[in-house]
């Protein structure tokens, strides 16, 4: 791709002025467009994309205001319509808050520019204000008038209180692809900001001055003007199998460090993980919750009833987690905060994240366990900055009881998940301990998924297989199970998930053991009448001896990938199939055994057929895949392990009539 | 003494356990039977006010039994500007029937957000009360006051899964107050009285035991017990009119949307240079195709706006509209090339739509065509790719009220034949020793069968279509050589040329073979197993599909068995299957055709073997083996 880039920064020479490494680009103005774009056609290094970005600018001002500081921040966009198929680009929806103390909007002006150059201003009655829900609203237009060719423009400007953050990140990239993109910060000298970055490469355009500003509201001061651009960003669209896009979108973002007022002493607000864990313990919200008594008292008297002083003690952890995840239902929130307090969780039977978790550690507490709430980004939350103490970077709470050198996690989302597990979007590689002593990141290790089949059948000359089945799911398998199960009845259950391919299967004397011990494997014994598992024709049989399996179709469709593949959870499978074959039929030819490795003990499959006897067999196919994150380089070799996974799922053995 | 000042104290009502209301215990088992929700009342009070306006107090008590009937534990209510919610309330009872909590203003969330191309000023205000232990019982207390309304609210008594214990409407109105009422999927007997000016009309119904919710069944949106109204006098927003009968509903709308179709002295220019000389069916080609070209589809609704298109000139200088609009602005082009065009109301879905009756003039629509009556033709003016007078599987066979200037009339909108939803395909097949394939192919398909594609065609780009191909295609597709998917403009037609690497198609253990016959195109259908099927059947779909497939032997082998030829007739469709063996490949011809079904229940099974025959014979797969 970096090929690519190079070569088209040569064409674009006319434009540009290579300066050293960097690029500068040069920003028309408002309602100016060349002849080139006019006539543009198609974007040079996203070829197969029917709109483009052509510049966006954003510029973010940090400034005193009669409310005090606020972030100005200006947004104007262009984009190039190449066909009619993009014709959506011209239903524009700016979100914002709603809350006019929080986020003020103020002009928005939109302008459509023809392919003969003519520009039309967008009138305000194609504008409308969409109150989406209590805390966000959107502006939308509908651009008239919009043809294959034209250039739609538009630029907008609001006033934000999101100080720590200067307002918000900003993105580069886009799922369209983006010729210049710039953000410039102007930020006060009293004000120190971290940065938090993603770019593919050194950026185009890094540029900063200095300025001397006058304001109505206070005595002039400096501030340090930078300018971030990057060019030539092809589109990116979502994937399976990610964190999250936003991790690999090209972004910025700010986290405010420290301000200092002359007169006053500095106020750090990224001070350090103690002070940050302090704070937090402190805090009415969150701190408050799990150490004063009065705030979970009423979940503390009913546990105090469902579970007598007598249990013993190594139970209790697992007791206070049944308790909360069955007696407050998660609403599916994640938050830092218990919003209206542990106790109105407990009354009102829902809550969230927070309320759920932290009334785990108040209980575990209360009995006096070495319990600590943990704070972590979900996946799909985004990346964690380990090196920068601020909370916002964490979007919920889960539980932590330290033993000895190491310690359990809890998270109450779930009345079927035991101790020592969360649910899946919680494993985001760590999380980090609210606890000012003790103010420590936890490396978090995924738990492996596995799931494992044994078959011990015979097969008649008609096809039809008959046997016995178990099927052992361990780790969040046995919780996804047991969770789905529930309410369910269990024939219906094992006949939709066993043998899908094969629609004539019978199952039948169903035994589940283990069902309730949430911290073991879960097991199910049953007998099955599969028709058609093999086919006879003339002489022959053909058998699929695999009749089911983690996965029976590739799951990775698309022929390329341009960011990491990042699975869950490290994922064990067997197949195992002990099979009588009908009289006088013969395993004429064994396929040959398999192993395939992935580098770097990425992953493995085995597979073999073997003969016990000669009216005997023994189909083994074992797969496991440990690491969690696949490069973009990785990807084909990626691909060609599931296909030929895939391939041995889908064998079949010739069985001649003697 | 002790025991009996106990008994005192006990009787004394300070002393009464908290109130216990509608514990689960006292469900009659009959009523649990197929149910995930037990409605436990139902109760509605429509209040018709002098002035047209109308308020509606609404009690429901749901007990839900189990995470399939969690929906229940959501009320909600849409507000606009005819339209306010005053009231709101829940309250959640645990399964012994004690009270756990009382919702409060605060819970009550609204949302008005709409997609990108949409706007609307209505909302929709919603109460959430869950509770984590099954089963619970949920009450919500709703009072919504309405301005003026055009259709009276249908009560639903009864939906798939849920059973009722007891539902009662009530409806009040100034006395002589005209309307017409009818009970569908249960009889309901009405029961009529008199309070001063008032007249009152009840309706009662309880112990209804439960549908399952099994698939395919005819139940449009699941809903199989409901009482429908339309009364006689509407009002809206000033919009005056008479719904006693389908002639008058028309002419209101007529009334509503004619006459705004004022177009641009340059539009008015263009449409004649555009059409002079021409026949009306060339001139109605030109202009729908002007439509699509220049427009493209964007919904306002605001107000009356709901109803009542926007003028079109709007559309003719902002080209974008919604239905109403795009067909309007149709209409207004077609009249200035003095061509008469008239506006209908359809329910648009691809699966399927409610039923009219010609007696019960209740309009239960959601969308806008145009009809042409000198030519008899229909237009999608939506669609910015159908062909001229074709309108897909949305808006085919069902009724459709039509606005002409007699009034409105009931009509059926065309089916498409079994023949015109078509396919016809021939893959080539290049096997190699190793199990891969080079797969070529052409293909032809007509009618409802190229609805999507066509959209992907014309409306998506090459790199959207080549993913969606990659990832519905059912055999592992390794490189993309060459795909072209081609639209005929005038016809509901669709071709596609694709050449593709697959790098496992057919299964190699050691000298032999294993190659599916039609896995390049399979024909797959099933339905779930089901001994105690209390619904009736209904799949509409209908087809006709022609495919050929040449399966290459690669050099070396032959083949060792082929499977012979298998013929499947019913009386829900036709599946033939014929392979020929040459020297050096094996061709595979199959004939398919579906008819819509609806059958009873008795057959359910019958019909799960009928499609589980099919898919067996189709996976079919021949040997191959290695000539040493």
């Amino acid at each position: 791709m970096l090929k690519t880039l190079l070569s088209v920064f040569l064409l674009w020479g006319s434009f540009h002025t290579i300066v050293s490494a960097q690029v500068t680009y040069k920003l028309e103005k408002w309602g100016k467009v060349s002849e080139a774009d006019l006539k543009l056609t198609h974007c040079s290094f996203d070829s197969g994309a029917s709109s483009m970005i052509l510049q966006d600018v954003g510029s973010m001002e940090l400034t005193y205001t009669r409310d005090g500081w606020r972030v100005l921040f200006n947004h104007r966009r262009r984009i190039k319509i190449f066909d009619e198929t993009a014709l959506d680009q011209g239903n524009l929806r700016i979100l914002y808050r709603a809350d006019k103390d929080v986020e003020k909007f103020k002009e928005l002006d939109i302008q459509l520019i023809l392919p003969n150059g003519e520009v039309q201003k967008v009138k305000s009655d194609n504008v409308f204000t969409e109150k989406i829900n209590k805390y966000v609203s959107a502006k939308k237009v509908f651009i008239p008038n919009l043809q294959k060719g034209c250039i739609v423009e538009y630029r907008y400007e609001l006033e934000s209180a999101f100080i720590a953050s200067l307002y918000e990140t900003w993105f580069f990239q886009q799922d369209i692809p983006v010729r210049w993109s710039q953000l410039s910060t102007t930020i006060p000298q009293y004000f120190t900001y971290v940065y938090l970055m993603h770019a593919p490469r050194k950026f185009d355009l890094n540029e900063n001055h200095q300025e001397s500003i006058t304001s109505a509201f206070t005595n002039p001061y400096g501030a340090s003007v930078t300018t971030f651009g990057l060019s030539h960003l092809p589109g990116i669209k979502d994937e399976p199998f990610i964190t999250t896009l936003e991790d690999y979108r090209a972004h910025i973002g700010f986290q405010l460090s420290e301000v200092i007022v002359p007169g006053r002493s500095s106020e750090k607000y990224l001070t350090s993980w103690e002070e940050l864990a302090k704070k937090m313990e402190e805090d009415e919200d969150f701190g408050a919750q799990y150490k004063n008594d009065g705030k979970f008292d009423k979940i503390w008297s009913a546990f105090r009833e469902a579970v007598p002083e007598n249990t013993p003690r190594a139970e209790l952890p697992e007791k206070v987690l049944r308790f909360v995840s069955t007696n407050i239902q998660w609403n599916g929130e994640n938050r830092r905060y218990s919003e209206a307090s542990l106790n109105a969780a407990f009354t009102k039977k829902s809550g969230s994240t927070a309320d759920l978790n932290l009334a785990v550690v108040a209980l575990l507490r209360k009995l006096k366990f070495d319990a600590i709430p943990m704070l972590i980004s979900t996946r799909e939350h985004g990346m964690m900055y380990d090196l920068y103490p601020f909370a916002d970077q964490f979007n919920t709470v889960v539980a932590f009881m330290l033993e000895g050198e190491g310690g359990q996690l809890l998270d109450a989302t779930n009345p079927k998940r035991p101790v020592g597990w969360m649910r899946a979007e919680c494993y985001n590689g760590q999380g980090w301990l609210v606890d000012q002593k003790r103010p420590n990141w936890v490396d978090i290790n995924a738990p492996e998924f596995s799931e494992t089949w044994l078959g011990s059948a015979k097969l008649n000359e008609e096809g039809v297989l008959e046997g016995h089945y178990t099927i052992i799911k361990s780790g969040p398998a046995a919780t996804q199970w047991r969770t789905e199960l529930e309410g369910e009845k269990e024939d219906a259950f094992i006949k939709s998930n066993f043998a899908a391919e094969f629609p004539e299967r019978m199952v039948d004397s169903i035994a589940f053991s283990e069902r309730n011990q949430l911290d073991k494997p879960l097991k199910v014994d049953f007998h099955c009448v599969v028709p058609n598992a093999a086919t006879p024709v003339n002489d022959f049989l053909y058998l699929r001896p695999v009749l089911d399996y983690f996965v029976v179709k590739n799951p990775l469709k698309n022929p390329h990938r341009s960011f990491p593949v990042n699975f869950t959870y490290p994922y064990k499978s067997q197949y195992v199939l002990n099979l009588e074959l009908p009289k006088g039929y013969l395993l004429e030819e064994i396929p040959p055994a398999a192993r395939i490795s992935l580098p770097e003990n990425g992953g493995k499959i085995q597979f073999s057929v073997g003969k016990a006897d000669e009216n005997h067999i023994q189909v083994i196919l074992k797969m496991n895949i440990s690491k969690l994150e696949f490069l973009p380089s990785e990807y084909d070799a990626l691909k060609q392990f599931f296909d030929l996974m895939t391939e041995k799922v889908q064998l079949q053995l010739a069985l001649k009539k003697a | 003494m002790k025991p009996f000042s106990l008994i005192l104290i006990c009787l004394a009502p300070a002393c009464l356990p908290a109130q216990i209301e509608y514990p689960v215990f006292t469900i009659t088992p009959e009523l649990r039977k197929h149910a995930n929700v037990i409605v436990r009342n139902h109760e509605t009070i429509f209040r018709v006010e002098a002035d047209g306006g109308a308020t509606v107090e609404e009690t429901y008590v749901a007990t839900i039994l189990n995470e399939e009937g969690k929906d229940a534990s959501i009320m909600t209510e849409s507000e606009d500007p005819f339209q306010k919610v005053k009231m709101l309330k829940g309250r959640v009872f645990d399964a012994m029937g004690q009270l756990v909590r009382n919702s409060k203003d605060e819970d009550i969330q609204l949302y008005g957000g709409a997609a990108e191309y949409e706007f609307s000023d209505s909302r929709v205000k919603y109460l959430r009360m869950e509770y984590p232990q099954f089963p619970y019982t949920v009450e919500f207390r709703k009072k919504t006051v309405l301005k003026n309304f055009l259709f009276a609210p249908s009560s639903i008594l009864q939906s798939l899964g849920v059973a009722v214990e007891h539902w009662h409407y009530r409806l009040e109105a100034p006395s002589g107050y005209k309307f017409q009422w009818k009970s569908q999927g249960i009889d309901l007997k009405v029961k009529e009285s008199q309070k001063g000016n008032t007249s009152i009309w009840e309706w009662d119904a309880g112990q209804l035991p439960a549908l399952p919710a099994e698939p395919h069944n005819p139940y449009f949106n699941d809903v199989t017990a409901s009482l429908m109204f339309a009364f006689e006098e509407v009002n809206y927003d000033g919009a005056r009119g008479k719904f006693k009968d389908w002639k008058s509903v028309g002419d209101f709308f007529y009334g509503l949307n004619n006459g705004r179709e004022t177009l641009t002295p340059q539009t008015i220019e263009l449409v004649k240079k555009l059409t002079d000389g021409k026949s009306n069916r060339e001139k109605i080609a030109i202009l729908y195709k002007l439509t699509q070209e220049q427009c493209r589809y964007v919904s306002i609704q605001l107000g009356i706006g709901g109803w009542q298109t926007l003028e079109a000139e709007f559309v003719d200088k902002k080209k974008y509209g919604d239905c109403k609009a795009l067909s309007n602005y149709t209409q207004a082009l077609l009249k200035v090339a003095g061509i008469e065009s008239w506006e209908a109301s359809i329910y648009g879905s691809d699966e399927g739509a409610p039923a009219c009756d010609e007696s019960f003039p209740r309009p239960r629509f959601n969308h806008m065509i145009l009809y042409i009556p000198s030519e008899d033709m229909w237009l999608e003016c939506t669609s910015k790719s159908n062909p001229v007078g074709y309108m897909g599987q949305f808006t085919a066979d069902r009724c459709a009220l039509l606005f002409t200037p007699d009034g409105g009339k009931l009509v059926k909108t065309p089916a498409i034949k079994l023949q015109d939803n078509y396919e016809q395909t021939t893959t080539t097949l290049s096997l190699r020793e190793d199990g891969t394939a080079q797969v070529s192919g052409k293909a032809f398909y007509g009618g409802a069968r190229q609805d999507d594609l066509r959209h992907y065609a014309l409306e998506k780009t090459k790199e959207e279509w080549e993913k969606v191909f990659m990832q519905q295609a059912k055999f592992s597709i390794g490189k993309l050589g060459n795909l072209a998917l081609d639209a005929n403009r005038d016809k509901p037609e669709v071709g596609l040329d694709f050449q593709v690497e697959s790098p496992k198609y057919a299964t190699v253990s050691g000298k032999r073979m294993f190659v599916p016959l039609t896995k390049t195109n399979p024909f797959k259908r099933s339905l779930p197993a089901n001994e105690t099927r209390v619904l009736d059947l209904q799949m509409l779909e209908s087809y006709a599909l022609a495919d050929t497939f040449v399966l290459q032997f690669p050099s070396g082998y032959g083949a060792e068995n082929v499977p012979a030829g298998k013929k499947i007739t019913s009386e829900y469709g036709v599946y033939e299957l014929k392979t020929e063996t040459l020297s050096d490949a094996v061709k595979v011809i199959r004939l398919i055709e579906m008819y819509p079904i609806q059958a009873p229940a008795a057959k359910y099974s019958e019909v799960r073997q009928f499609f589980l025959d099919i898919t067996k014979a189709d996976a079919q797969q021949m040997v191959l083996l290695k000539k040493t």
